[in-house]
Order: structure tokens, then C-alpha cells, then sequence
């Protein structure tokens, strides 16, 4: 620290921020996991978070959001310090149909312009095999915070890359999307099916 | 030639639009109703359904205020009055049940546990004209099937009695709504 904070007369200030923030890094234990745990990013182009509601006579509805992003850390030695975050636009909704799309980013279901996001981030994970974790995390929705519970099945790709499903039940009811209940199905099916590249 | 008394050509013309615009909105709400479709095609046929259905309320009072402006051409000569009595009885309840069953159908729109308005094309939206009942909007379904299908068979008994009209009696009803220039021969 001292010799970062010893530049060349009047550079006090920038120093000082230097020496500030590397503290701060260093006395943050979240750091400190973050160097044993490996950064992913999920690759777009093979991702896909689709969802499945079923109604009273309505056939199946199936749609997939286009637009998130999502972060990883993995520590695959310790799963349990592994952390998961997703951040999904609900006005990315598609389900074939733009006057169908237009009702679901609508007040009565998605309500998009009020909640632009939907988010997901972890708050435990569990490892229940070699190829299966429980994630636990707090789900977003119409700015409703409930947790939910995620099944992820995660298969290494060989290289950097990183493949996994991950598969959901979202009680909408829970987030305050009552609308078309019951002839709506209250519960609706998630699947992210995605990979991740490290780096 | 004297001119056979005729309806008035924008009359002519609302009748067969009509005809071709509810033979259209039935086709399409039958098909939202049974076919076989996905998700997102379903959404769309109840959609196109419910804007041209109610529509066709827009129609009918186009075509009542021009009834009312232009009139009736007078009773076909030599009819009976048994004749005479039918054709009103039936032409009353072609408009009634042209009212009715857009009218119920708004009305279970309106009523629907899912809340899906009659939007016009994305133009404008139908604002509801009943509060949320979802017994109620059942009831309305049904009732809403079964007036489109009695205005369908009251639809080709009127159609029958045209062409009885034209070819048995030959008293040449039909060429007073057929449009000018390709009338029937009378």
C-alpha cells in the first residue's frame, strides 16, 4: 500500500482511491472466494429460457424470453460456494404470436412496463450427484421476491465450455399474477437450457 | 318497363357485405372454437374473431340508419298474408340475432376470468361493458354459440326461401336485393 500511496508529489488523491479501494477488496471475503471460484458467461447464441402454462381449454401455451443475461461463478471443488445470477426482460416474452405477446407484457400478466425485469439469484446451492444441483436463490417477479428452488443439471463440455438445463416450478400466484386463474393454470413450467463459456 | 320496385343501392350493398363479413366472422370463431391449433394460432383466430364480430355491430347500424333513411321498397304484390307475416317474422329476427350475438359475445369478453378485450388490429381497444363473472361468462358462451347458430340456420332458410322465391314462385323478390347490373332475370 505504502508504495502506491507514495507516487510523485500531487498525485495524493488518485492514490488515496487506489489504496481505498484495494483495502476494501481485501477485506471483503466475497473476494477472496471469487479468486478460487471460475467466472462463466452464458453464450446467447445456446441459450434458451423457455416456460409452458396450461390452460382450460386453450391448448398449451409455450414461449421463451430473448433477451437476459446471465452470470456464473462456479467453484467446482466447493459447489456450495458457487453463485448464480440471471436477469431476464419480460418484454422480451415471445410466444409465436404478437398480439399474444402484446397480452402477456400487458398489465394483467407480465406487466413489462412497470417491471421491466424479471431476476433470479442464488442463495444456496446444493450438489445432489455428479451431474445434478439444487440451486436455491430469491426469483423477482412483478417486484415480488419469493425463493424458488431450481434442479440444474450441469455437464462439463470439455474445453471452457459448460452445458446445463435448468428446470423450475413458478407458483404465479405467489407473485401476484392472478389474472385468468383458474381457467390459467397458477403454475408454470421453466426450462433454461443453456451453456456457459469460461472467461 | 316500369322499374320493379328495388331496395336502395347502399342498402344492396350493406346486405351482401354483411352476409360475406358474418359468414367470415362464424367461419373463424368456429374454427377458434374446434380446430386443432397451437397456442399462439388459437390467440390470433379469437382475436380476428372478436374485432371483426364486433365490427359487425358497426355494420348493422350502418345498415338500419340507412333503412331508416331510405325506407322499404313496398310488399311484393300477390303475396299471402301468411307469406307476408313470415318474411317480416324472419327478417326481424335476422336483425335481432345480428345484434345479439355480437352483443353476448362482447359481453363474455367482458365477463371472462382471462382478460383478453376486443382490440381492433392493434388500433384501438373495445372497452369492457360488464364486470368480471366468470359463471356468468360461461353462460355466455354458450348462449353466444347457441344464437350464432340459430342466426346460421335462419341465415339459410332465408337463403332457401330466396330461391324458392326465384325459381318456383318466380315472383322476382330476389332482383329488388341482388346488385344492380347482374340481377336475376324477372
Amino acid at each position: 500500500m505504502t508504495s502506491i500511496a507514495a507516487p510523485p508529489r500531487r498525485r495524493f488523491a488518485p492514490a488515496l482511491l487506489l489504496a481505498l479501494v484495494g483495502a476494501a477488496a481485501l477485506l471483503d471475503c466475497r473476494f477472496a472466494f471469487a479468486a478460487e471460484r471460475a467466472a462463466w458467461r452464458i453464450d446467447p447464441t445456446r441459450t434458451r429460457i423457455g416456460f409452458v402454462v396450461d390452460a382450460v381449454g386453450f391448448p398449451r401455451t409455450q414461449g421463451e424470453f430473448r433477451v437476459f443475461d446471465g452470470r456464473l461463478a462456479i467453484d467446482f471443488d466447493r459447489p456450495a460456494a458457487s453463485r448464480v445470477a440471471f436477469t431476464v426482460r419480460a418484454d422480451s416474452i415471445e410466444v409465436g404470436s404478437s398480439s399474444f405477446d402484446d397480452t402477456l407484457r400487458g398489465p394483467n400478466f407480465l406487466d413489462s412496463q412497470r417491471f421491466p425485469d424479471i431476476r433470479f439469484e442464488s442463495t444456496r446451492v446444493e450438489k445432489r450427484d455428479e451431474t445434478t444441483v439444487d440451486l436455491t436463490g430469491d426469483l423477482t417477479l412483478l417486484g415480488v421476491t419469493r425463493p424458488l428452488t431450481v434442479e440444474v443439471m450441469v455437464k462439463r463440455l470439455g474445453g471452457a465450455r459448460l452445458a446445463f438445463v435448468a428446470r423450475a416450478h413458478i407458483d404465479r400466484l405467489a407473485y401476484g399474477m392472478n389474472s385468468g386463474f383458474p381457467i390459467i393454470s397458477r403454475d408454470v413450467d421453466l426450462t433454461v437450457s443453456s451453456e456457459a463459456l469460461s472467461g | 318497363m316500369s322499374a320493379a320496385p328495388r331496395w336502395s343501392g347502399g342498402i344492396v350493398a350493406l346486405h351482401w357485405l354483411t352476409a360475406g363479413w358474418i359468414a367470415a366472422v362464424f367461419a373463424l370463431g368456429l374454427a377458434a372454437a374446434r380446430a386443432d391449433l397451437d397456442a399462439a394460432r388459437k390467440f390470433d383466430l379469437y382475436q380476428t374473431h372478436k374485432a371483426l364480430g364486433w365490427l359487425t355491430l358497426i355494420l348493422l347500424a350502418a345498415r338500419l340508419v340507412a333503412r331508416a333513411a331510405r325506407g322499404a321498397p313496398p310488399d311484393a304484390p300477390g303475396w299471402s298474408r301468411a307469406t307476408r307475416w313470415a318474411s317480416r317474422v324472419v327478417h326481424a329476427a335476422l336483425y335481432a340475432l345480428m345484434a345479439a350475438v355480437p352483443l353476448i359475445g362482447w359481453l363474455r369478453v367482458s365477463t371472462a376470468i382471462v382478460p383478453i378485450p376486443v382490440s381492433l388490429f392493434g388500433l384501438a381497444t373495445i372497452p369492457d361493458i360488464a364486470p368480471l363473472d366468470g359463471a356468468l361468462s360461461e353462460t355466455l358462451a354458450r348462449a353466444h354459440a347457441v344464437a350464432a347458430w340459430t342466426l346460421a340456420a335462419l341465415v339459410a332458410f332465408h337463403a332457401a326461401a330466396a330461391l324458392k322465391h326465384q325459381f318456383v314462385d318466380r315472383d322476382a323478390i330476389l332482383a329488388r336485393i341482388w346488385p344492380s347490373g347482374g340481377e336475376p332475370s324477372r
